[in-house]
């Protein structure tokens, strides 16, 4: 048990081994028989999804899976809905909240509002909330830092397991900004108008940068011109090479922003706010693209007749709150959805099927959560889609992904499969005893005994390792893939060590992950159920 | 004054704290902008039309899209004119308000530094703010939102027409001249706040000299700008770098912003007035200038205009010397006087200050109205387009049922540029409108399904800003929004 631990800590500690573990398993995986909504409005009944190696190989109707695929069948029964494979979706405004740098030195010349040329980095990974969105069918997301006026580069990502170097999609997209940000104590600014005032001189400063160092650079026998730190990076953003994302606060915010970033040069796109509708005349005047957060309010809480604490302006807003998007689309305005300020990513389903109540056109919504950010985001022959060459991100739900409640079974990142519920049925029945090897890369192999009992949709059991014997705290089988996890901290760890093996009759294949790293198991059964009493 | 409001307030919070989220029904972003008829008249009415004119008996006003046609008696009018029977009612030009805050979101005060010319209030105006169509009702037509008074040089002015419904930059006044708040006194030099770290500087010389330092960094900026060559010639030379503060003090000392300065006493108005003399150019106007009895003939000698409370002081050490003569002494002095509110409650009883510059002082009751009408319009630079009536000007007017300086005597109708901005009467039918909204809202709301986790939204973030429940200090205001009330140590119950 102890060389256990020794041999998992000494993974952690070997970055270069435990970035080989962190590479995908290979993969070759063929979806049959399964609807395939390739992009809105793209059905394919009945058709075939095949992947190799993190990619979407081929799709369609009549594809076959090559030779080496596993094949993924999903058996329904009469009356139940089909499974249908949608594109992995995006989320445009992952924001990771900055922390640590309060008391930091600000140097002089600098702002600590003004951080045009903020990358984030790895140990900003945002992995809670990257587990979250996956949960919610949310493959890629575009993630920024959500503090100050000028806020920096965003960057993409897909949102799998192992962090921002097996994830990275692109880097340094869009220029982030906000009138929400205050100077702390008394230093300026302490107010929204001083707000709006220092960001007007940072892009006047900006643009004075690069005018002056160029003039310098040709004439150099004059007064260096003073160097602002930072501003150099907000010339793409002024330039129109890359977006300006300005996350608005509300509707005067929106007014305030078009004011601040004429029409032209700027590609400006909005962060909304929910309340675009109240006067929408301005954004047909000038439909930039949104960011839509879906922030409808629930109703007012008025069963009290005696205590109707509610205004006539909330009454109105929670009215009027869900035909937002489609005020927004019929102004001309091309929409994104975020999940951005709602507790759980999942909302965003039960308001798009409220908002397409109101109107909204569902392949407008599903847009808004596919193709329309991969487009925007530079990826359209990558993301947003289910097309051969295109990274093979995919949701599977059973019927229809755009209802209040759908349920998402499978989310597929980069080709690795994440099943989220037991909602397949089980298709294997992998009760007995199992002789492990889980390889642990350079480390070598470690022999371990699993033992599992019971109906195979809540299974029981026990993981042994070196002699000693670990209870399961969960064990189900979910289509052909046995999913288990083991309290990690009977190994000292916190959390959990989960295992995913997909059962092929007597054989098994798959992987682990706890804190301690990754590592790959294969293995074959070597005595059915019944001879479970002899062990 | 200030004070008593402060104490009854508190005692209010006790008292009536469950109706302090009281909210307005009505809302600017649906309430549609009121049609601009081609033609108007007003028949037989009392007119004061702020002008040599007088005060008309039994006059007809005619508006013709949206200016002012004529003024006269039986005038012939075009057909299809609205009639409106002005027998037994008084018009007047509408109400300027030469210092207001009342509809300014996110902060009143840039507190941080001692100059903020960079900052404008241009980019914070709060269209839905709910004082404009209260002010209104008490026939207001134009406020000056002013910076407040935490720095020597304040923000740079807004003025805004009350077009209730009209967005942010519908509602600003096009024509008006730039201005800028400047603020002398204990607020600048922070004598009633304390600050972990003062800020220089801290005496009434210091903010002389702190102003006197930004002009001559002003003068030198332009001058740098200036002497870059433009275009080919200057392609090769490092510009010189843009600062928007000192670019708007620069339009200070070169006569193109008008300063509107915040001052009590005389001493430093007199202070003031000599440095802009060094400049060459004319302070605006003084605000509050309570002190300004004692200068008034050195006031009008330097051209400054008096925008004066007539009877609020005694709120701080520098508002003690006051007296509710100092508007007529200071008209009777040459000075051009306005009687301003400073406060979004005060500027709907605006008649009232007025009446009270006839009670003290005996000025003349026409004049006492063009304080706050036609006066303050000239302190503003506006008069060649509103503050009285006459052939041209917009019609920006209002109807009341009796003498307007009287306390009986209500405002019937506002119009701003010929539009029917408010109306008592249609006001009382929207009444029943609303009602009707809120019983079929709440119908809605019983019969939808989504209040199942009973208590409004799980998400605080997923609401809109909601109006106060309760605010410590200002209970009594009711209707505001949080960023509204949200301001610093200067507002609400202190002067800007």
């Amino acid at each position: 048990m102890r060389a256990f631990i020794a041999i998992f800590l000494a993974f952690t500690l070997t970055p270069a081994l435990a970035s080989d573990l962190r590479q995908p398993v290979p993969g070759v995986h063929a979806l049959v028989d399964v609807r395939i909504v390739t992009a809105p409005g793209q059905v394919i009944e009945g058709g075939t999804i095949v992947i190799r190696n993190g990619i979407i190989e081929a799709v369609g109707a009549n594809t076959t899976p090559p030779a080496d695929a596993r094949i993924h069948r999903f058996e329904r029964d009469e009356g139940q809905e089909p499974i249908t494979v949608y594109p992995g979706l995006i989320e445009p405004y992952l924001t990771i909240e900055l922390e640590g740098d309060d008391n930091a030195e600000i140097p002089p010349g600098r702002h600590e509002l003004i951080q045009p040329d903020r990358r984030l980095h790895a140990g900003h990974w945002p992995a809670d909330r990257a587990a979250e969105l996956r949960r919610a069918g949310f493959t890629t997301a575009l993630i920024s830092a959500d503090k100050g006026l000028l806020r920096g580069h965003g960057l993409v990502a897909n949102l799998g397991e192992g962090g921002l170097s097996s994830n990275l999609v692109r880097q340094q997209f869009g220029q982030f900004a906000s009138f929400e940000g205050r100077a702390s104590g008394r230093a300026f600014p302490n107010s929204l108008m001083g707000a709006v005032a220092l960001m007007r001189q940072s892009f006047a400063d900006a643009r004075w940068q690069a005018e002056a160092r160029a003039a310098w650079q040709r004439n150099p026998a004059q007064t260096r011109p003073q160097w602002l730190e930072g501003l150099d990076d907000l010339a793409p953003a002024l330039d129109g090479r890359t977006p300006l994302v300005f996350s608005s606060q509300d509707l005067l915010d929106t007014l305030r922003i078009f004011e601040f970033i004429e029409a032209g040069t700027v590609d400006l796109v909005l962060v909304g706010h929910g309340e675009e509708y109240r006067r929408i005349e301005a954004l047909a005047a000038r439909p930039v693209r949104h960011i839509l957060p879906l922030n409808f309010p629930d109703a007012p809480d008025i069963r009290d007749e005696n205590d109707r604490n509610v205004s006539l302006e909330q009454l109105r807003h929670w009215h009027r709150a869900p035909d937002n998007p489609v005020a927004l689309h019929e102004a001309g305005v091309r929409l994104m959805f975020t999940t951005h300020g709602q507790s759980q990513p999942g909302q965003v389903f039960e308001r798009l099927a409220k908002a397409i109540e109101r109107g909204l056109d569902p392949d407008i919504a599903l847009a808004g959560l596919t193709t329309e950010p991969a487009a925007w985001l530079g990826l359209g022959d990558r993301a947003g889609r289910i097309r051969s060459g295109a990274m093979a991100n995919l949701v599977l739900v059973e019927g229809e992904l755009l209802t209040e409640s759908p349920s998402i079974t499978e989310v597929w990142v980069d080709g690795q499969r994440h099943v989220l519920a037991a909602l397949v049925p089980p298709a294997v029945d992998p009760a007995g005893t199992w002789a492990l090897t889980l390889g642990l890369g350079a480390m070598g192999d470690v022999e371990a005994q699993l033992v599992l009992s019971g109906p195979p949709s809540r299974m029981e059991g026990s993981l042994t390792v070196m002699g000693n014997e670990t209870p399961l705290s969960e064990a189900r089988v979910s289509g052909e893939r046995l999913i288990a996890s083991i309290d990690a901290s009977r190994f000292g760890g916190s959390g959990n060590i989960s295992i995913r093996l997909d059962i092929d009759g007597d054989r098994a294949r798959g992987t682990g992950s706890g804190p301690f790293g990754e590592f790959t198991i294969r293995g074959r059964r070597t005595g059915g159920p019944d001879e479970e009493e002899k062990l | 004054m200030r004070h008593l409001i402060f104490s009854l307030s508190v005692a209010a919070l006790t008292s009536v704290a469950a109706h302090a989220d009281w909210t307005p029904d009505i809302e600017a972003w649906n309430s549609p902008m009121p049609e601009q008829p081609a033609a108007v008249v007003v028949r037989n009415a009392t007119i004061w039309t702020g002008t040599d004119a007088g005060v008309l008996e039994n006059a007809d006003l005619l508006v013709r899209n949206g200016r002012i046609g004529a003024i006269g008696q039986n005038l012939t009018v075009p057909r299809g004119a609205i009639e409106i029977d002005g027998d037994g009612h008084h018009i007047t030009p509408g109400i300027i308000d030469a210092h207001s805050h009342a509809a300014i979101i996110g902060g009143v005060n840039e507190a941080s530094r001692i100059s903020t010319a960079d900052v404008r209030i241009r980019d914070v105006i709060d269209s839905e703010s709910i004082n404009i169509y209260r002010q209104l009702a008490g026939g207001v037509t134009a406020i000056n939102l002013l910076h407040g008074s935490a720095n020597a040089i304040g923000g740079q002015m807004s003025v805004i027409k009350m077009r209730w419904g009209a967005s942010p930059a519908e509602l600003v006044f096009a024509d008006a001249p730039e201005g800028i708040k400047f603020a002398l006194g204990e607020n600048p030099k922070q004598s009633n706040w304390q600050a972990a770290e003062p800020r220089y500087p801290q005496t009434r010389h210091g903010v002389e000299q702190i102003i006197r330092e930004r002009f001559q960094q002003a003068a030198d900026y332009r001058r740098a700008h200036e002497e870059h060559p433009s275009g080919r010639a200057g392609r090769d030379r490092v510009p010189p770098r843009p600062n928007h503060e000192l670019a708007a003090i620069a339009e200070v000392i070169h006569g193109e912003r008008d300063v509107h300065s915040h001052a009590y006493r005389a001493d430093e108005m007199l202070a003031l007035m000599r440095l802009a003399e060094q400049f060459e150019f004319t302070i605006k106007t003084f605000q509050h200038v309570l002190e300004g009895f004692k200068i008034a003939p050195q006031m009008a000698a330097h051209g400054v205009g008096g925008s004066t409370f007539i009877d609020w002081w005694m709120f701080k050490y520098e508002a003690i010397d006051a007296t509710g003569y100092n508007p007529a002494l200071m008209h009777e002095a040459g000075v051009l006087t306005g009687l301003h509110s400073d406060n979004p409650e005060l500027a709907r009883r605006m008649n009232l200050d007025a009446a009270k510059a006839v009670r003290y002082g005996g000025v003349d009751p026409h004049d006492a109205l063009k304080m706050i009408t036609a006066w303050p319009a000239a302190q503003l630079g506006i008069d060649h387009r509103t503050g009285s009536l006459a052939e041209g000007l917009d019609a920006d007017f209002v109807i009341w049922n009796g003498h307007p300086l009287s306390t009986r005597s209500l405002v019937e109708q506002t119009w701003v540029d010929g539009r029917r901005f408010f109306d008592r009467e249609a006001d009382q039918r929207m009444r029943e409108r609303l009602e009707q909204e809120r019983s079929e809202l709440i119908a809605l709301a019983l019969a939808s399904d989504d209040n199942s986790n009973g208590n409004g939204n799980a998400d605080g973030s997923d609401s809109p800003e909601r109006r106060r429940v309760v605010h410590s200090f200002a209970a009594h205001l009711t209707g505001y929004r949080p960023s509204e009330l949200d301001h610093d140590e200067f507002c609400i119950f202190h002067d800007h």
